[in-house]
């Protein structure tokens, strides 16, 4: 994720794939697909270590996945955003001053 | 036996056994069988002729022969008495004549103690340079030589590398020098630091805990160095290199927040049996859309006295009611990961 927690990796979609620690990178320094690595064991949830019971994704399904994050993150800024726009049209509507908004904002 | 006048009070007076000294009327110089230190200390008769000292004889080899300015004919008689020390005078013994064994402790026992501390003044026989020739010294040159100063140290060879533990060092104990080891004195420096950290992320399922158990590498970042044997780790457990009391930090770092606020705990574990282990370190935040990313950071320090059974992992441990937190990990810089420092000895 950058640094206002939008995803920029494959390794943000498979972190919300599945819960624990089912991957890793055989190479940690350089994160491609082709360095994907899934681990033969992991944590179930009461922390006893099992056969890895997932399977390693392909690469489109990665690349789809991390867009498909991208375009929920941007969609749920842009509606938060359109949202704020919005109610602050609809105070204005409803004879609020600009600084009654920013107060009742908290700003 | 009586005397007339005064009485021999020291001094040898006997006649040398000079029967294996053969006269053949070419051999000048003969065995004496003794040493003497003047040629006057002998009466020398030759077939019934007093002989003259330093001239008709002479002494040679220290004063173990005799040498004749004539040599005697064969068949010649000789017969020489000793006699050393003058009759009721002092002995004068030869240069170098006067052994250990004729000397007596009292030289030493019958004198009057000093009394007092050594003087820089007070003098000492030596035997220079271990040559048989006895000097005199004063106690300021004794004092120089066995005293201590900075060009001991600064002459010695270099260590050049930790002293090992049974290296001895001198010190003074309330006042009274002593040897002691290294092992005793060789606290009061780090000598372990280490810093492990995941390398990628993970999204934290709801749990009481779960172990960190794959992903681990040792911190290779830009500037990083380590003190010390490395720690180990195998699914998660990590084994100290060495006993002695560590400090343990784990730092846990998390995003992806949502709308329901989340909870989120680091927990440091520990064991001393190689297998039951229990809490001994939690830290922990809320993360929400409001606070996206967050971090905390739980301490322990571990005893470590014995690295087969006392061993440390490290849990996260989520409560959310929604979308879970994702642990950041990173190969680039230190954002999941733990600290070990080694502060001194169990």
């Amino acid at each position: 994720m950058d640094i206002n927690n939008k995803p920029d990796h494959i390794e943000d979609y498979l972190a919300s794939l599945h819960t624990g620690q089912w991957f890793g990178w055989s190479d940690s320094k350089n994160k491609i697909y082709s360095n994907l690595i899934i681990h033969a064991k992991v944590r179930d949830e009461n922390n006893n270590l099992i056969n890895n019971p997932h399977s390693k994704p392909t690469e489109k399904e990665c690349t789809d996945g991390l867009a498909a994050l991208q375009k929920t993150f941007d969609d749920a800024k842009t509606k938060k955003e359109t949202d704020k726009t919005s109610a602050e049209t609809k105070l204005k509507n409803l004879g609020l001053t600009d600084d009654e908004i920013k107060a009742f904002r908290g700003e | 036996m009586a005397y007339i006048g005064q009485e021999i009070k020291g001094g040898t007076f006997k006649v040398l056994d000079t029967s294996g000294n053969t006269y053949n009327g070419s051999n000048t110089t003969f065995s004496l069988g003794t040493q003497v230190g003047s040629a006057a200390q002998l009466l020398v008769s030759h077939d019934g002729v007093i002989q003259k000292a330093g001239t008709d004889y002479t002494l040679a080899t220290g004063g173990t022969q005799i040498t004749f300015s004539t040599a005697p004919a064969s068949g010649a008689s000789i017969f020489i008495t000793e006699i050393s020390g003058a009759v009721g005078g002092t002995v004068t013994p030869s240069d170098t004549s006067v052994t250990a064994d004729k000397l007596n402790t009292a030289l030493l026992t019958g004198h009057t103690d000093i009394g007092a501390g050594i003087a820089d003044a007070d003098l000492f026989l030596v035997d220079d340079g271990a040559g048989g020739t006895l000097r005199k010294t004063a106690a300021s040159r004794i004092k120089t030589y066995a005293g201590f100063s900075v060009s001991d140290i600064t002459g010695a060879t270099e260590l050049a590398e930790t002293p090992a533990d049974t290296d001895e060092f001198i010190i003074s104990d309330a006042g009274t020098l002593k040897r002691i080891d290294f092992s005793h004195i060789k606290g009061g420096g780090i000598t372990q630091a280490q810093q492990w950290r995941m390398t990628a992320n993970f999204n934290a399922a709801n749990s009481s805990g779960t172990t960190i158990s794959s992903n681990w590498e040792i911190s290779d970042s830009t500037a990083y160095a380590s003190l010390g044997s490395n720690m180990t780790e195998s699914s998660g457990v990590f084994t100290f290199p060495s006993t002695g009391i560590y400090l343990v930090i784990f730092d846990l770092n998390s995003n992806g927040g949502n709308s329901t606020a989340q909870y989120q705990y680091a927990k440091i574990q520990a064991t001393t049996n190689n297998s039951s282990y229990s809490n001994v370190a939690i830290s922990g935040y809320a993360i929400d859309t409001l606070n996206y990313a967050a971090s905390c950071s739980a301490r322990a320090i571990i005893d470590v006295t014995d690295t087969s059974n006392v061993k440390v992992q490290f849990q996260v441990q989520s409560q959310s009611g929604g979308q879970n937190t994702i642990v950041s990990g990173s190969s680039s810089e230190q954002r999941t990961g733990v600290t070990f420092i080694r502060l001194g000895d169990t």
